[in-house]
Order: structure tokens, then C-alpha cells, then sequence
């Protein structure tokens, strides 16, 4: 009996060693996209990949947009960190980054030059502090004023060129009874990507660049106040109350044609599949006297990280290599309307007329601007949104909201 | 040891542990961290002695914070104390038959419903250019009532108050109506052979009955309304500016988004010994009406 007990053991520990060590491999994916398309291209690219790397499973968890930027600070945090992982670029990446919750990607870029070379390199700039790489992009964006062209024909109006012309037009819609602008401030964010456009116009780029860099932020220079009041000019082309509504009602209410325009992102594109009227974009007009750059794009990669503290370095670098590779960079173009940083993934197969122009719009914009919310520390950023809330309700003055501003940069100083 | 000793230590051991665990290691380290300043992300801290404290002192936000959770607290002890003990009253009759169960069960609904789902319903019902609400004001001729009620500074907080009470209403009267169900018949025909109508039965009868209860809804209602977070959160996000930003969403803001985790450690404790006093002030009340 004791011998048929031990070589029963025997033969379950052999059958135990048999089983490949990778197999138990698990990492773990958390991304923003539990919406479709994107979600069911992400999971898609998972399944083609547990596929093709059969010891590897990968577990996804997701939450929508803002949500994400909460829930992200808490995971990585924890001990329960997930491998792979989305982020902005910017600031945003760079606070994970200086804590040391990502991994350098540094060697696994000069490991494989061959799939290193096919991403766009100035959409790696982005996520690149002090000379080392942090994150990957997986998707190139930009931010553009979309209008309806059917409405633009029967009112004989032009792309505006300048922010003189772009109130003319509002003007001209407001007369013919529309909304010239739609917009929705109800989360935040949407106003961070009209100020830092204004900011970028307005103010002299040796300015911007030392204010929103955390340790000699003041924003003190006069051309913030005036880019808020122009700003504030701005919003009385807009949908009443952009404070009660949020930026998926302004998508939406666009393809319904309740308004003109908005000021949208390429990714959205995919969305306005669903529109019934042709439409048209482009990039937010220069501001007469500005003293800021006037042909920039506002826009930013966004992409994956790895956690510093994986346990599985190599096969989450294999995931991103995969994710990345010009084969699932044409299907995120063609499956969800992301256009894609692999070079050679954006083409006519797989991009619509629309979104080659976009793709052009940010290849030929040179250095873009990022995103304001994502460029700024998080307290500074958040001064700014709530300051312009209530700017918008007509409770602050622009120079009481900059005051905001200035005392959260001042802080954000004093704790560095 | 004794006997006796030794099994109140092995059965009381393992609650000391959860509770010391869960409730008072989170306590401590809480006040620990609120002297420290440190990012979500990072595990180094750098102490601060009294500086997060000091700032609370001076920081206009918590003094929004603090009138918004007294608006909440006052509005939801008239509607929900006061008119929920008049729902009960009402669904108590013996005139309603078998409509007081329903009636009662139509009120509780909303309480068995996920708030987040309820906020995001109220999402649309709010919304200034699509929403039910601005729709039937115009559909009855008040169009100039029309708001964007979660997205102006003036009603903003009134709008979230107003889910509330809709989602609170219920488990309130509910609570109500077991405590009259506890008060003698008697008393009612007594006061009926006198020549009490029902609403000075109300006052003299079921108020002075229900008295405890009163307190302990008082009591729920007001640490609910120093602790709500979900509503504002999902409705208002604190805004518009902190317009709608009540204590938690402050502290939940400043450590996950703003990036300040000793100074959100700070409010929190400010939330303890607020509804640490409010708990001893109803032990207090309650050990008088008893």
C-alpha cells in the first residue's frame, strides 16, 4: 500500500514538473475603455496574442475616462499593481514615472531596433523624461474644431483662420439660430483642452514652458488672464450652461445637429460614423497679437506603461511589442478609428479619407501641445478646471481665477 | 488564568482582532499620515507637523464643504425625518388596506436601488438641453424655470440634495412605521372617544411615541449627510467650481486626483471627530429620552 502511495505521488509530482513553467504566466491589463469599439478591439488583440503565446493569459480591468485617472493612483499604490497599463503622456506620466511605479522601456526599445524604428518617434518624446522612455504610445491624437459642412454650405461660411473670423462665423450661425459652438464643462477635462489651446496662442512659449514645469510654475504673466477672457468671449458662442452638461452630451448633440461645432478629438471620429451630414475640421485658429505659437496642434500620445514592480517584465514587454506592431496598429485604425503611432498602419485601407487627413494634420503639426489636465501637476490642473467653472457660471472674474491658479502653483513649489 | 477569563479572551479575541484590524489600525494610521505629505503613488513621506491642519484652517473649500453638509444635513432631517414621519403616519391608517403595504413598498423602492444607478438616471433627467425635468417645465408653461440644475453654482447642490432625499425617503418612513406599529391601539381609540381628529393624534399620540426613533433617524440622517459621497461624486463631481463639494468628495479630490494624500488624511479625520461628536451628542440624547 505505502509503495502504491508513494508512486502515485511520484507520478503526480512528474505530471506537476511536466507542465511548462510559463504557463502560469498572468498578467494582469488595466486599461480606460470598457466602451465599445475599443473594447472588443482590446480584447480581440488579447485573444490573438494568448493565441500566438499560449503560457501567457492576460486579465483586463477597466473603467471609463475619469475614473481611470482616480482608480489608477489607487492600484499603483497597492501591492496588487497591474503589469500593463495605460497612460497619458506628459506630466501625467511623469508623476508615475519620478515615484518609480514604471518600468524603463529604455532596452526593450534597443532590444528589438527593428520594431523600435516603426514607431513614430516623436510620439515616444512624450512619455521620455530625463532622457528615459517610460511609456509607449498606442494612439496619436489631436484636437480640432469639427463643424457641420452642411450647415457651413447653406450659410456660405469658410473655415475660419483666424479667432477674428472664427467669432464672425459664431455670428453668423447665432443669427441664423443656431448653437455656433457646443460644449460641456462637466467634467473638467474638456475645459483644460480650450484653456491650454488659448494658453498656447497667447502666451510666449519660453513663458508656458517654465510655468508649467512644476518647480518654477507661477503664472503670473498677464497673457493667462487675457487668454481666459478670450476664452470667455469665446463662450458666448456656446450652448447655454456647459457646465451641466458632459463632453459625451456635446459628441452627441453635434451628430444630432443641435450645433455647429466642437471642438473634438481625432480618436472621436469613430463615433461620428453615426452623423448624417458630411463634416469637416481644423486645427483651432490663430489669435490676432498672440504672442504664443499660432499652428500648433493641441494633442498628445497616449500608450501603455509597465509597472516597475511586475513580476513578469519579459512577457509584458512581449505584449507591448505585439500591441504595438504595425499588424494590430492598422487594426486599431480600421476597428476603432484610433489612429495609430506605427508607421505604416495609417493608410487608405484603413483609414477613412477623414481620418488621413488627421493623421497628416498631426504628422505636419511638428511639436504639439499636450493636453493641459495631463501637461500641469494635478493640483495646478485642478485649480484651473474649477476656476473656469465657475467662470463659466459667471462667478469668477479671470484674474480671480488665475489667483486660484497662482496659489496651487505656489504650493505645488513650496512641497517639491 | 481562569477558566472563565481564559474563554472570554479565546472568544472575544478574534472580534478584538477584525475591529483592531479594520477599524482602529485604519483610525491610527490615518491620523499618522494626515501629519505627513506623500502622493498615492510614492511610498516616501515627508512629515509636515500641523501643516495640513493648519491649511484646512485656512482653506475656503472646506468652508464650502462644511455649509453644503449643513445644507444637507438640515434639508435632510426636515424632508426625510419630518416628512418621512408623515409618510408613516399616512401609510399607518387603517383606512389605506392593503394600499398601505403597497403604498409602503412604492416609497422603500428606491432605497434597494444602487445610488450609483440612480445618480446617473438623475444625470439625464437634469441635463439642460435634453433633460425630463426642463422638458416638463416647458410642457406646463414654466420655461422660465428652466435650469441647468447641476451645472449652476446656485442650485447645483440643491439638485444633489433633491436625489438624496428621493433615494432616503423611504428607509426613513420605514422605520417610522414599524414604531408606530408599536404604539398600543388603545391610546388611538382613547383619544378618537374624545374627540381627537388625526392630526392632533399625530402630534399628541405618535410623535411622543415615537420619540426614540426620532433621535436614531435624526442621528442616521445627519452623520449620513457628514459622510455622503456617492451622490455629489457621481452627479456634480463637487462642481460647478466646488460649488456641490461637500467633505468626502473634498478628501476623496485631494488624494486621488490632486495628488495630496496627507492632506485628504487630514479632512478624513476632520469627518471622524465630526461624526464622532454627533454619535456621542445622540448617545447623550438618547440616554436622556430614555
Amino acid at each position: 500500500m505505502t509503495t502504491r502511495i508513494k508512486s502515485l505521488s511520484f507520478a503526480a509530482l512528474a505530471a506537476v514538473m511536466a507542465v511548462p513553467a510559463y504557463a502560469d504566466v498572468e498578467l494582469q491589463m488595466f486599461h480606460r475603455w470598457p466602451n465599445a469599439p475599443f473594447k472588443p478591439y482590446i480584447d480581440s488583440v488579447i485573444a490573438d496574442f494568448e493565441a500566438a503565446n499560449p503560457g501567457i493569459r492576460i486579465v483586463t480591468d477597466q473603467v471609463l475616462n475619469d475614473a481611470y485617472k482616480d482608480k489608477i493612483r489607487v492600484v499603483l499604490g497597492s501591492a496588487n499593481t497591474p503589469d500593463v497599463f495605460f497612460a497619458w503622456s506628459g506630466e501625467w506620466a511623469f508623476n508615475i514615472a519620478r515615484a518609480g511605479r514604471s518600468m524603463d522601456l529604455g532596452p526593450l526599445l534597443e532590444a528589438n531596433p527593428e520594431w523600435a524604428q516603426n514607431i513614430v518617434a516623436e510620439q515616444i518624446e512624450p512619455f521620455t523624461m530625463d532622457g528615459t522612455v517610460y511609456g509607449l504610445p498606442w494612439q496619436m491624437d489631436g484636437k480640432a474644431i469639427f463643424y457641420n459642412k452642411r450647415i457651413f454650405e447653406e450659410l456660405g461660411l469658410t473655415e475660419p483662420q483666424t479667432f477674428g473670423e472664427l467669432m464672425q462665423v459664431c455670428g453668423t450661425l447665432q443669427n441664423a439660430g443656431h448653437t455656433p459652438i457646443l460644449f460641456g464643462s462637466r467634467a473638467p477635462w474638456a475645459i483644460s483642452h480650450y484653456i491650454g489651446t488659448f494658453n498656447e496662442r497667447i502666451v510666449a512659449p519660453e513663458v508656458l514652458a517654465a510655468d508649467y514645469n512644476r518647480a518654477t510654475g507661477e503664472f503670473t504673466h498677464p497673457g493667462y488672464v487675457e487668454a481666459l477672457e478670450k476664452f470667455a468671449e469665446l463662450a458666448t458662442c456656446m450652448n447655454r450652461s456647459p457646465n451641466g452638461i458632459d463632453h459625451e452630451s456635446t459628441r452627441n448633440n453635434f451628430i444630432a445637429e443641435r450645433g455647429a461645432m466642437a471642438y473634438l478629438q481625432y480618436a472621436e471620429m469613430g463615433f461620428l460614423t453615426a452623423a448624417e451630414f458630411p463634416y469637416g475640421f481644423f486645427i483651432f485658429p490663430e489669435i490676432e497679437g498672440g504672442k504664443g505659437r499660432q499652428t500648433t496642434l493641441q494633442g498628445a500620445p497616449q500608450g501603455w506603461m509597465i509597472s516597475a514592480d511586475t513580476k513578469h517584465p519579459e512577457e509584458a514587454a512581449k505584449f507591448l511589442e505585439f500591441l504595438i506592431s504595425p499588424e494590430m496598429g492598422a487594426r486599431l485604425t480600421a476597428e476603432t478609428g484610433i489612429i495609430s503611432p506605427v508607421k505604416g498602419a495609417v493608410t487608405a485601407e484603413s483609414a477613412t479619407p477623414e481620418q488621413l487627413v488627421a493623421f497628416e494634420q498631426i504628422m505636419n503639426a511638428g511639436d504639439p501641445y499636450i493636453w493641459l489636465d495631463t501637461a500641469l501637476d494635478s493640483a495646478v490642473a485642478d485649480a484651473y478646471m474649477r476656476g473656469v467653472q465657475l467662470l463659466l457660471d459667471g462667478r469668477m472674474t479671470p484674474e480671480e481665477v488665475m489667483m486660484d491658479v497662482q496659489a496651487a502653483a505656489d504650493r505645488v513649489r513650496g512641497s517639491l | 488564568m481562569s477558566r472563565r477569563a481564559l474563554d472570554l479572551t479565546i472568544y472575544s479575541l478574534p472580534f478584538l482582532l477584525v475591529v483592531g484590524v479594520f477599524v482602529f489600525y485604519p483610525l491610527i494610521a490615518n491620523f499618522y499620515y494626515s501629519f505627513q505629505a506623500f502622493s498615492a503613488f510614492s511610498p516616501t513621506m515627508r512629515p509636515v507637523g500641523l501643516e495640513n491642519y493648519a491649511r484646512l484652517m485656512n482653506d475656503p473649500v472646506i468652508r464650502i464643504a462644511f455649509v453644503n453638509v449643513g445644507l444637507y444635513a438640515a434639508l435632510s432631517v426636515l424632508c426625510q425625518v419630518a416628512f418621512g414621519l408623515v409618510l408613516a403616519a399616512i401609510l399607518s391608517q387603517a383606512f389605506l388596506g392593503r394600499w398601505a403595504r403597497f403604498l409602503q413598498a412604492f416609497f422603500f423602492l428606491p432605497v434597494v436601488m444602487s445610488i450609483t444607478v440612480i445618480a446617473f438616471v438623475f444625470t439625464f433627467f437634469y441635463d439642460p438641453m435634453t433633460g425630463l425635468i426642463n422638458e416638463l417645465l416647458a410642457a406646463v408653461g414654466l420655461g422660465a424655470w428652466q435650469r441647468a440644475w447641476l451645472g449652476e453654482s446656485a442650485t447645483a447642490i440643491y439638485a444633489v440634495i433633491a436625489v438624496s432625499q428621493w433615494q432616503s425617503i423611504g428607509y426613513v418612513m420605514m422605520l417610522f412605521v414599524v414604531a408606530i406599529q408599536g404604539i398600543p391601539r388603545d391610546l388611538y381609540e382613547a383619544a378618537e372617544l374624545d374627540g381627537a381628529g388625526p392630526v392632533a393624534q399625530f402630534f399628541y399620540i405618535t410623535v411622543p411615541q415615537v420619540r426614540e426613533m426620532l433621535i436614531v433617524a435624526t442621528v442616521i440622517t445627519v452623520t449620513g449627510s457628514i459622510t455622503v459621497f456617492s451622490e455629489p461624486h457621481i452627479l456634480t463631481g463637487g462642481g460647478p467650481g466646488n460649488s456641490s463639494t461637500v467633505l468626502a468628495t473634498y478628501m476623496y479630490r485631494s488624494a486621488f486626483f490632486r495628488d495630496e494624500m496627507g492632506y485628504a488624511a487630514a479632512i478624513a479625520s476632520v469627518i471622524f471627530v465630526a461624526t464622532m461628536m454627533v454619535s456621542l451628542l445622540q448617545l447623550r440624547l438618547f440616554g436622556k429620552a430614555k
